[in-house]
């Protein structure tokens, strides 16, 4: 019944605001972080393929100790779950109708700004990911247990899925890890401008950070490529 | 040496049956230290006596003559014609806002609104009695109030973002500010549950994205993702 009621109020029946768009933006912020996180170990891991193929392996067989290959698909999964919290929470932010995401276009055309720009090309990534992050996760909850060849097998027959899934991912998360910063760190300064530049140098070392992942993971899937 | 500089501006009459939107086109000869304050009177007194746009202080006082320009929403009593190095100068009016006519938009009414609804005014218990001195405030949290109290509602912040742009229900920054200058005011007694209940939502603190086009835009240097970024933290942390 008090379900019903803030259903229909949007109040409780204390009469006070749910707490419940606190949690999601926090979960949301979580989610997202956890998220990036696993992101910069995944292509830290894939990446060791620079090293070759028993590189590799050790990575695997660090990740999948006593030869308990199930973690992959366990950790896969738990992702899958985390991933469909994430873009179940970030959805609220999606313009909700033809006319938002005509108004918000026709304003970051117009404005020429970069930080509402990002959020643009986050938005479109996101929406990307529902289907090429979803795709890649559920085949590996399912996959045999990972070695060099299998990974190479499957590489070489989607090599462009997965530069498309890399970019998409790549750009979704750089920003993400930026606008993380931004929501909820204060830039303290005496002066807006110190303050402004402070902002500055924090975006630069985020996408130099991310840049630099990108630039090695592309390293590897031509590597990948010319196993 | 002076040049000749194109001002395209928005017409509009949304109360016209046959008034149709479009861009007009004006040249004028660039004086010295012109600002758009300047070069809008000047299409107005020679090219366009019907042309409509506000001002009040001409000093980045009031915030009436916020426009956008060349898209960036702006102050036109600020804004030098000199740093447009091409000499053309494209004005719309603010977006979000209820447009009057051409460049003019009222932001009372929303102002209104987002006052009314952050309850933008000291909440105390206390009955001041005038023929006694007033209570002493720390200076410093005095600072601290006045710093975020330097706000002129211009509507910048509001249309230079791009949540309140795709939903009119957002509170904006200048309605998080607003939060922000009664928590720091020590004569304010609201505690975060009651503020909790202002902006305690999607339409509220979090419904903001971080797009950051108040903080890059606002007339007045005001330390807005400072802010947000402390008023979420607080609203998040609410139990």
């Amino acid at each position: 019944m008090e379900a019903r009621i803030e259903g229909f109020l949007g109040k409780s029946v204390e009469g006070k605001k749910s707490r419940l768009p606190a949690c999601q933006d926090k979960a949301q912020s979580l989610t997202g972080l956890i998220l990036a996180a696993f992101m910069v170990c995944h292509m830290l891991f894939t990446g060791s393929i620079v090293f070759g193929k028993r590189a590799f392996e050790g990575v695997v067989s660090f990740a999948e100790p006593f030869g308990m290959t199930w973690i992959t698909n366990f950790i896969a999964f738990v992702i899958l779950v985390i991933f469909m919290v994430h873009a179940f929470l970030g959805m609220r932010k999606f313009p909700a109708n033809y006319r938002a995401y005509q108004a918000f276009k026709a304003h970051k055309i117009r404005f020429g700004h970069l930080d509402t720009t990002l959020w643009w090309f986050q938005f479109i990534t996101g929406f990307l990911l529902f289907f090429t992050a979803s795709a890649h996760i559920i085949t590996i909850i399912f996959s045999e247990p990972i070695t060099a060849n299998l990974s190479i097998a499957r590489f070489a027959n989607l090599h462009l899925f997965y530069l498309l899934l890399l970019i998409v991912t790549v750009t979704h998360a750089s920003i993400g890890t930026y606008r993380l910063i931004m929501k909820w760190y204060s830039i303290e300064g005496s002066k807006k401008d110190e303050m402004i530049e402070k902002r500055a140098k924090i975006k630069k070392i985020n996408f130099i950070i991310w840049g630099a992942l990108f630039a090695f993971s592309v390293i590897a899937d031509i590597v990948w490529l010319a196993k | 040496m002076s040049r000749k500089i194109t001002i395209k501006a928005f017409k509009y009459n949304p109360l016209s049956k046959i008034s149709k939107p479009h861009f007009n086109t004006y040249e004028l000869e660039e004086t010295s230290g012109m600002t758009l304050f300047v070069a809008l009177n000047q299409i107005r007194e020679n090219f366009d006596p019907d042309l409509s746009f506000d001002f009040v202080c001409r000093a980045g006082i009031c915030g009436s003559c916020a426009m956008l320009v060349n898209g960036k929403p702006q102050l036109a009593c600020r804004t030098l014609t000199k740093d447009y190095e091409d000499g053309v100068i494209e004005l719309m009016p603010l977006p979000v806002f209820k447009l009057i006519k051409d460049l003019s938009v009222n932001t009372g009414e929303w102002m209104a609104a987002m006052n009314s609804r952050v309850e933008s005014w000291i909440h105390t218990t206390k009955v001041t009695d005038i023929s006694k001195q007033e209570e002493k405030v720390d200076p410093e949290l005095a600072q601290k109030t006045f710093e975020l109290d330097r706000c002129i509602e211009c509507g910048i912040c509001v249309a230079a973002c791009g949540t309140a742009i795709m939903r009119n229900d957002f509170i904006g920054a200048v309605g998080l500010n607003r939060i922000a200058r009664f928590r720091v005011d020590p004569l304010d007694e609201r505690t975060d549950e009651d503020f909790y209940e202002l902006v305690g939502d999607d339409s509220g603190i979090f419904g903001c994205m971080s797009l950051l086009g108040c903080e890059d835009q606002c007339p007045k240097h005001l330390p807005l993702q400072n802010q947000i970024a402390f008023i979420r933290r607080k609203m998040a942390s609410v139990k």
